[in-house]
């Protein structure tokens, strides 16, 4: 999981990107408008946190111009100005929630979390295939109810294939969202996790094949 | 505003109420005394021919005597006329020929010469009488006998008829009033139907609808209604930008805010007592600017208040209050490395003012340069008159603000540099209208050698 955090005023910005690091998501901070979309749009960000505030371009704008090209990456918008212009502004931008500052490190946490399930068309807290269950909650994973330790890596390739289920995710796809600006993972890393992987799902019925050229596609068996 | 607005339509109806009713009463008077002279005119033509039909039977005897053959056909004349009674006397030298002797005579119809004749009112019997005194003279063939013929009615028919005339025209004269009040009435009711619209629209407006008036209104009351669309803009304009003030506001607190509180949760997370730590300094650093940023707003809302109290101005010393603000950053100047340093004239300045409003004026500014100049920077406060005003500057040889920003750096909550976490964007807005409610203004320019910036409050001196 990779998430965006777009926030002028920095010790906030760090604050929520701290909190989403501590559960293993790569995040990126940019502080205007105008980086915000460039980073949008060459990375494959899972979630957004948008500040409407923010020097230059504002929030609305940036919103606007992302779902202009056809982005349509979940965005979470943080707003001071606790109108219901704004807010609706906001939501028929195509933002997908919003929050009021100030708010709860919780309770933007799980928006976040539900933002991102709705985007994979997923209601439930727990993904599950074959005989696994993933808690996106308190990133905890299962087989057959009992748990099982996952290395950091693994748990967030689990989870991107897990929300993919039976789609084709690329390795590079896979790579970026483990990533932050100044990170880089190989290829050759990718591979080496997913073996690793493999080798534990096979008890829960669960095959990750490889389609050349393409990527990985997770699948029950 | 009254107890009890007067009604418009009321005061119509009195206004013209009143002039009516004065004429109609004057009206009446002339009613009454024309139709009295014409029921005169008609009744005495009447009482003559009965008393010249009876001097005409009026014989002198052979041996010089009156008599009077008495025409009862004349008297009948008269008494054909209603209830009304008829009374004659004939006297010759003063003296009753025949007749009642009662009935009053006058001095005129005592002295009348033959041929002569008067009318007179008189009470007989109680009740008032109209005479006709014919004075002639009968000849017989030696000599000439003078003598009075009076013939008195009583007047029930003048009166009715007089009675009658005033009624029929006080009649008249009510239905006219009448009419012209609920014409009136009417009028101005549907004269005012606009209103009533108008009055309706208004009221069925939501209370933040501060659009202009646009219904069709009489012309009278257009100015009326521009006025109210002008106050109205006004209204609107001020709303504005006190919501926008108030969105800033709130924007600018609730940021900081926000920091707190996921600062502090963030601690309470962690196990690491440094990163703990880190995290709890930085909710102490934006609970200090949020601080700072609540004094602001509150400085800004007492120079609001002030704004309508300017009555309250005290005469005080520039120099003096410059002189001890300044001082009050000695300390802190040292220890931050900064050049810090006051210059004034001999004397002093005196100014009508808000003495403290004036030292936050002059704190805010100095704490402007310490924020924003670098270590080992000079920083001067000067005071002094130039001419009618009182002039107080700070000036500082830090980066500045490059020319074309520096108008809209007084405007609230525009910061020159919007990653700029600590500054609210208030301080210089609140200088500029403590200079503002002083009579006065705040420039800034560049410092010396166009290096820095130089923050000048320039307000009138007392004289």
């Amino acid at each position: 999981m990779r998430v965006l955090v777009v926030e002028d005023t920095k010790s906030l910005a760090e604050a929520i990107s701290q909190a989403l690091r501590g559960w293993d998501y790569a995040v990126d901070m940019v502080g205007n408008g105008e980086d915000a979309e460039v980073a949008a749009l060459a990375f494959p960000y899972d979630a957004i946190i948008l500040d409407l505030n923010l020097p230059g371009m504002d929030g609305l704008e940036v919103l606007a111009r992302l779902r202009e090209r056809g982005s349509d990456i979940p965005v979470l918008i943080l707003t001071a100005r606790d109108t219901l212009d704004e807010r609706v502004n906001g939501l028929d931008l195509g933002a997908d929630d919003y929050l009021t500052k100030p708010f709860e490190i919780t309770e933007l946490e799980a928006r976040i979390r539900a933002i991102i399930r709705r985007s994979h068309g997923r209601k439930h807290a727990i993904l599950r295939a074959g005989r696994i269950a993933f808690h996106t909650v308190h990133r905890s994973v299962e087989i057959d109810e009992r748990a099982i330790n996952l290395p950091r890596r693994e748990m967030l390739l689990l989870e991107a294939l897990l929300y993919r289920t039976g789609k084709i995710v690329s390795k590079d796809q896979l790579a970026e969202s483990m990533t932050e600006f100044d990170g880089e993972l190989s290829s050759s890393a990718i591979e080496l996790y997913i073996s690793r992987l493999r080798k534990r799902l096979a008890p829960a019925d669960l095959a990750i094949r490889a389609v050349r050229g393409l990527g990985y596609v997770l699948e029950e068996t | 505003m009254s107890a009890h607005p007067a009604s418009l339509k009321r005061r119509l109806v009195l206004w013209l109420l009143a002039p009516l009713i004065g004429l109609s009463v004057l009206i009446l008077a002339h009613v009454y005394l024309s139709a009295q002279e014409m029921a005169d005119r008609v009744y005495d033509r009447v009482l003559r021919g009965s008393g010249l039909a009876i001097a005409e039977r009026v014989v002198v005897t052979d041996d010089g005597q009156i008599e009077v053959d008495l025409p009862y056909v004349a008297l009948e004349m008269l008494t054909s006329a209603a209830q009304d009674r008829v009374y004659y006397r004939v006297d010759s030298d003063e003296t009753l020929i025949t007749g009642y002797d009662d009935l009053p005579t006058s001095d005129a119809s005592r002295s009348l010469a033959p041929g002569q004749s008067t009318v007179y009112d008189a009470t007989y019997r109680g009740a008032p009488i109209r005479v006709i005194a014919l004075a002639g003279a009968s000849t017989s063939v030696q000599r000439s006998v003078p003598f009075t013929v009076y013939v008195a009615e009583t007047t029930q028919s003048r009166r009715n008829l007089v009675l009658q005339m005033l009624l029929s025209s006080a009649g008249r004269l009510g239905a006219t009033i009448v009419a012209a009040l609920l014409i009136v009435w009417l009028g101005v009711n549907w004269g005012l139907r606009p209103l009533a619209r108008l009055e309706g629209a208004l009221g069925r407006r939501s209370p933040d609808d501060l659009r202009s008036i646009r219904h069709d209104v009489p012309r009278e009351v257009q100015r009326l209604v521009g006025a109210i669309n002008e106050l109205m803009a006004r209204l609107a304009a001020a709303l504005e930008s006190q919501k926008r003030f108030t969105g800033n506001a709130s924007h600018q607190l609730r940021t900081p805010l926000s920091v707190v509180k996921a600062q502090l949760e963030l601690a309470s997370r962690e196990k690491n007592p440094k990163q703990m730590r880190k995290a709890i300094e930085e909710a102490q650093r934006a609970t200090r600017h949020s601080e700072r940023l609540v004094e602001q707003l509150l400085l800004l809302a007492r120079v609001d208040a002030e704004g309508g109290a300017a009555g309250s101005f005290e005469a005080f010393d520039l120099v003096d209050l410059a002189r001890e603000t300044t001082s009050d950053f000695a300390a802190s100047s040292l220890k931050r490395k900064f050049d810090l340093g006051f210059e004034a004239e001999d004397g002093s300045v005196t100014v009508l003012g808000r003495r403290a409003l004036l030292a936050e004026a002059l704190k805010n500014l100095i704490e402007n340069a310490m924020t924003y100049c670098p270590e080992n920077s000079r920083i001067t406060v000067r005071v002094r008159k130039d001419g009618h005003e009182a002039v107080l500057e700070v000036e500082d040889n830090g980066p500045g603000i490059p020319a074309d920003r520096r108008e809209e750096m007084s405007e609230r909550f525009v910061r020159l540099n919007e990653h700029d976490a600590d500054g609210s964007g208030l301080g210089l807005a609140i200088v500029r209208e403590v200079a503002v409610l002083h009579g006065g203004d705040l420039l800034l320019t560049g410092g010396k050698r166009n290096k820095g910036l130089c923050a000048r409050i320039t307000i009138p001196a007392d004289r």
